[in-house]
């Protein structure tokens, strides 16, 4: 029979390892909390302004007729920008809430896989974050470029 | 008949290495975001200068540093600049302590990796409670008006 002392130097070689100590786990526990709020205000912030281009979508004849737009091409294109952000913000949004619910699992149950699969969704949250930096970035310096008149 | 142990020793959640790679994965990604960050803000903070320096005879003469406007119009910049380098801070800080706190098993790096990725997180949560109550206000201002 395994005794209590054995039992002990196992542990003790376990946490040799990297693990989630109590002060980290109280960190990680806020930071989840944080987590759902943004992730639940995004989804819906998002969701809303989807609708609203959508509804937006169809008028575009009558800002053309208005004068809020010079050309119908602007308009659609405007409104592809609105619907790319407001995709591509819900998707980091459901990232960041899938990381906090397997969190928030992980932490009641103690169970690894659960944290693994939250933190895979963190990776991917910051995967496309990184990636729609990179446009923003790249989109910012073609834009001071053009109107600095380099490339004419 | 052997009796299992029911002992639970420690009520610590270890970190397997499929979680250690995704973690150091998520430290790059992370860093590249806050340095991003950083500099966006730095160079908002050098636009800003540049543009008070340039304008300042015209808004001398229109006294828009003592007007309302003007002083709340400055202070939200300077505050949106601020807080941005903030999260930017926090991002990288998260990054540098969860990388050394794999590569090196220290304990310590890893708390305050978790520490720091919260304090981005709450300063991003707190500004969302802002924006949330601004449009909130807008609508019940402007919605009666519409």
């Amino acid at each position: 029979m395994e005794s209590k002392n054995d039992l002990l130097q196992d542990d003790d070689l376990q946490r040799e390892g990297l693990y989630l100590s109590e002060k980290g786990m109280q960190h990680f526990a806020e930071l989840l909390k944080w987590s759902r709020f943004l992730g639940i205000a995004g989804m819906i912030i998002t969701s809303i302004l989807f609708v609203m281009v959508l509804i937006f979508g169809g008028r575009i004849e009558s800002a053309l007729n208005s004068g809020y737009t010079t050309s119908a091409a602007e308009g659609l294109l405007g409104l592809l920008i609105l619907a790319s952000i407001s995709i591509g913000y819900f998707i980091i949004s459901y990232f960041l809430f899938q990381f906090a619910s397997l969190g928030q699992t992980s932490l009641q149950s103690l169970d690894q896989f659960e944290f693994t699969r939250a933190v895979k969704n963190l990776k991917k949250m910051y995967l496309l974050i990184a990636i729609t930096l990179s446009l923003y970035l790249l989109y910012s310096i073609l834009q001071t470029l053009i109107t600095q008149g380099f490339l004419n | 008949m052997e009796e299992q142990p029911q002992l639970r020793l420690f009520e610590d959640l270890a970190i397997e290495d499929e979680a250690k790679s995704y973690l150091l994965e998520t430290a790059r990604y992370a860093k590249y975001v806050g340095n991003v960050t950083i500099i966006l803000a730095v160079v908002s903070l050098l636009k800003f200068i540049y543009v008070m320096i340039k304008t300042v005879g015209i808004l001398r003469s229109l006294d828009y540093y003592f007007s309302f406007s003007g002083f709340s119009s400055l202070f939200v910049q300077l505050l949106t600049i601020t807080v941005y380098f903030a999260i930017g801070f926090f991002t990288v800080r998260f990054s540098n302590k969860m990388k050394s706190s794999i590569e090196f098993l220290n304990q310590q790096d890893n708390d305050d990796a978790w520490h720091n990725l919260k304090m981005a997180y709450r300063i991003c949560g707190l500004l969302m409670i802002i924006c949330l109550l601004f449009i909130l206000f807008a609508v019940l201002v402007f919605g009666v008006y519409l």
